[in-house]
């Protein structure tokens, strides 16, 4: 199961990596909801590793500077990979949402949610990239595997 | 919920002074996930504590060493904080090495995974901080060395 995360987190990191690359070559047609939105995946990303290993968090609306970006993902990424290696993942985390209420979740429901978030707000990025005339690049899991 | 603990995870560690009263620390970094720790091997079935942190030493440092004395045990119970079925025990010798100088301060651990960084670095004990130290059980173990002086 670590394996599988690895790889998923790997297909994230190149997909992500590859989206900053397009909007940095395309910065001065970009909408404040791109970079809201990449910016808001990324700090998600950050958070749920802090709440693992117990680190410092940004803010969850913070918006990132486009240029530390990919330096920012790639942290992220090594994190999670680091973590990968040392902690089980049926270990349960403890964590407050934004709001203080306090939660109780598994480091794979963890892993797998943080998936899902990725893939949930790069579709976002998609349509607006549209919307901006801009043809966003193929993301699917599939087409990493081929 | 409280998890039950399953297993006993044995970790031997290795104080290694050199004449400057400074003690060898192990760092490892991978992004923001980063722990700083004394010297230490994982116990593996079959094995002596002995043969275990001189296994260690050879491994990552490329250094022969002699096991001075014992120094503490861990007398109370410690869950791992990265596996909730798990039991720490952790065992602590002074250790002495006649290739101290093959130890450089910073040194990059010699059997490293890639991507991941491991280094060794020497630090005063009357400099070292508990808070520098990633484990509650490292930082009992300081606290007695300080006294210890």
């Amino acid at each position: 199961m670590k394996t599988f995360f690895k790889d998923i987190f790997d297909y994230h990191h190149q997909t992500n990596q590859k989206i900053i690359q397009l909007l940095l070559e395309t910065e001065e047609q970009l909408s404040e909801r791109i970079i809201y939105l990449l910016s808001h995946s990324l700090n998600a990303h950050q958070i749920w590793n802090a709440r693992i290993i117990g680190s410092e968090k940004v803010g969850v609306h913070d918006i990132q500077q486009l240029r530390n970006c990919a330096k920012m993902d790639e942290v992220n990424y090594d994190t999670t990979v680091g973590l990968l290696d040392h902690y089980e993942l049926s270990k349960m985390i403890k964590y407050k949402n934004s709001k203080g209420e306090e939660f109780e979740n598994s480091i794979q429901q963890v892993l797998f949610h943080i998936s899902n978030h990725f893939s949930h707000h790069r579709g976002q990025i998609a349509t607006a990239l549209r919307e901006q005339n801009i043809q966003p690049p193929a993301t699917d899991y599939i087409f990493y595997k081929r | 919920m409280i998890t039950e603990i399953k297993r006993f995870n044995v970790r031997v560690y290795g104080l290694l002074l050199n004449d400057n009263r400074e003690i060898l620390l192990s760092t490892e970094r991978r992004g923001d996930f980063h722990f700083t720790k004394f010297p230490r091997g994982g116990l593996e079935l079959g094995e002596g504590t002995k043969d275990c942190l001189m296994r260690e030493f050879k491994e990552e440092l490329g250094i022969e060493i002699e096991l001075k004395k014992h120094f503490y045990t861990t007398d109370f119970f410690q869950r791992s904080a990265f596996r909730n079925e798990e039991q720490i025990i952790s065992i602590y010798y002074l250790v002495h090495s006649k290739q101290l100088n093959k130890v450089k301060n910073g040194m990059e651990a010699l059997d490293r995974e890639e991507g991941n960084k491991h280094h060794f670095y020497w630090k005063r004990v009357e400099d070292l901080e508990q808070k520098e130290l990633t484990f509650p059980i490292d930082r009992l173990v300081l606290e007695k060395l300080t006294q210890n002086q």
